[in-house]
């Protein structure tokens, strides 16, 4: 079996206000895997991915490639899982394009040329090198959000953790992230309402609904039953 | 995709967008300190500084009206200052206006005053108008910060710079929404509901900013802004340095002798 990029024990967090928000997830995904979060609005699915980097923490315990993830370790971590907000104006917050993409790898404490050829890079994966120089707020929404992958890509994640990645896409862009998510070979984690995109990238699929996880199988499996779709919200009719 | 009124010619290719920031912050330092320190009386070299900002809107490829709109916004505000001090310096009398009780007297020494603030502040504001706008606001930081500029002040302005559209925008969604709403009822009424609306804009703004310093946790931020200094200075930005610098001191000196 191929190596646990995401191991979760027993984890609880609650709001600050005392809502419960997860209920003793345990959780595995192994490298490479290609996980589907699906679950009603309120399940708590954005906090779940928040949780991977430390950006929130709750009670429990959670790996990432073995490495625990704690306050020594959020360097190490924050490095291996690239977390894409689902809003890109707050993912997107320096002058130009070329500062957003380069502040990850800058932050990683990489050597200049090393950080001006990641940019590159990223840019050119998600076909917006031409926009390097360009302020984000000249941008349009298909072309940010593509940006915000961009400025995780350029950290060479080991896990790519994407909230609502569809949501306010036109159709066309929404196929083109598909394609560009598709050709990501890292451990992908989609948190969604978007069903469709969930079969066409993601392999397993993971039911949260009230904190809980309720369902976790193959995507064709889930994503086949009505009933279950049904139960948890999921189901548009 | 929002443009301020100052990008509207940021993407023109010329002789002026195509120097270095640093260049264009040091001339424009020169040009003012030159302008500043010379006598009101060296008419002639107003004249000459003047026939400088022509040459540079020439350079810039920027069109006139564009730079009279502009420096129209900044202008008034010099103009209504300025405007009471022939009346109020004493001097030698050129003219004086009775008002009923109230005696006006039109001083030479208030007139030239005057003159000295207004010409010396339209010079100042026309350069800074077309080197703030001949390029990339973004590149303008840039240059402050490699001028030694604390990079904490430029994140500062970056961040002003950045998000004013999107709470702009905001604000704009939450007025279309109120007026969507607003059908009839009292004036009162409406002005409170804008009360409201600047307290919601408010906290709005503010979890913005908690979401945009997560989202900078999430790509490692550790408190210390590491940016990529770059590029050297190319040999067109030595030469318009240069030239700025011999121009300048020759009106200047020229001011000083045969004004």
């Amino acid at each position: 079996m191929a190596e646990k990029a995401i191991a979760i024990r027993g984890l609880n967090y609650s709001y600050p206000d005392g809502t419960k928000a997860l209920k003793g997830i345990t959780l595995n995904i192994a490298e490479g895997e290609s996980v589907g979060i699906i679950g009603p609005n309120g399940a708590g699915k954005s906090t779940l991915l928040l949780q991977l980097n430390g950006i929130l923490r709750g009670a429990g315990n959670i790996k990432i490639f073995g490495t625990e993830v704690e306050e020594k370790n959020y360097g190490k971590i924050r490095g291996m899982v690239g977390v894409v907000f689902q809003e890109p104006d707050n993912q997107l917050f320096m002058p130009t394009v070329f500062d957003d993409v380069a502040f990850g790898p800058l932050n990683m404490g990489l050597a200049k040329e090393q950080v001006g050829e990641r940019v590159e890079d990223a840019l050119t994966k998600v076909d917006m090198l031409p926009a390097m120089r360009k302020t984000s707020h000249h941008l349009s929404f298909g072309e940010k959000k593509r940006v915000s992958v961009a400025t995780v890509l350029s950290m060479s994640p080991k896990v790519i953790a994407l909230d609502e990645p569809s949501s306010n896409l036109d159709p066309k862009h929404r196929r083109g992230l598909i394609d560009l998510l598709n050709s990501f070979d890292m451990t992908k984690v989609v948190v969604t309402h978007d069903l469709d995109l969930v079969s066409k990238v993601c392999s397993r699929v993971i039911i949260i609904d009230r904190g809980e996880i309720t369902a976790d199988g193959l995507a064709a499996d889930i994503l086949n039953d009505r009933e279950l779709l049904a139960k948890h919200d999921l189901a548009a009719d | 995709m929002h443009y301020l009124p100052a990008d509207k010619y940021c993407g023109v290719k010329s002789l002026i967008h195509n120097l270095d920031p640093r260049v264009k912050i040091g001339g424009l330092v020169l040009y003012i300190l030159a302008v500043v320190s010379t006598k009101p009386e060296a008419y002639s070299s107003f004249l000459l500084y003047g026939l400088l900002v022509f040459l540079l809107l020439f350079l810039s490829k920027i069109p006139l009206s564009y730079l009279l709109k502009r420096s129209a916004v900044v202008i008034p505000f010099v103009f209504f200052i300025t405007l009471f001090i022939p009346f109020l310096k004493e001097g030698e009398v050129l003219r004086q206006f009775s008002f009923g009780t109230i005696n006006l007297s039109l001083s030479r020494e208030g007139l030239m005053i005057a003159w000295n603030v207004l010409i010396k502040s339209y010079l100042s504001i026309v350069v800074i108008i077309i080197m703030v706008s001949s390029g990339n606001f973004a590149d303008l930081l840039k240059g402050l910060e490699r001028m030694g500029v604390p990079s904490l002040f430029i994140m500062v302005i970056s961040f002003m710079y950045r998000y004013l559209f999107i709470i702009g925008g905001t604000l704009t969604a939450m007025k279309n929404a109120k007026d969507s709403r607003s059908v009839g009822g009292a004036r009162w009424l409406q002005t409170r509901a804008l009360g409201n609306m600047v307290g919601t804009l408010f906290i709005r703004s503010y979890e913005r900013g908690e979401k945009v310093y997560l989202a900078m946790c999430a790509r490692g931020f550790d408190g210390t802004v590491k940016t990529m200094a770059e590029a050297k200075l190319k040999r067109v930005d030595i030469i318009f340095i240069s030239t700025s610098f011999i121009l300048l001191s020759a009106i200047f000196i020229c001011g000083r002798f045969y004004g």
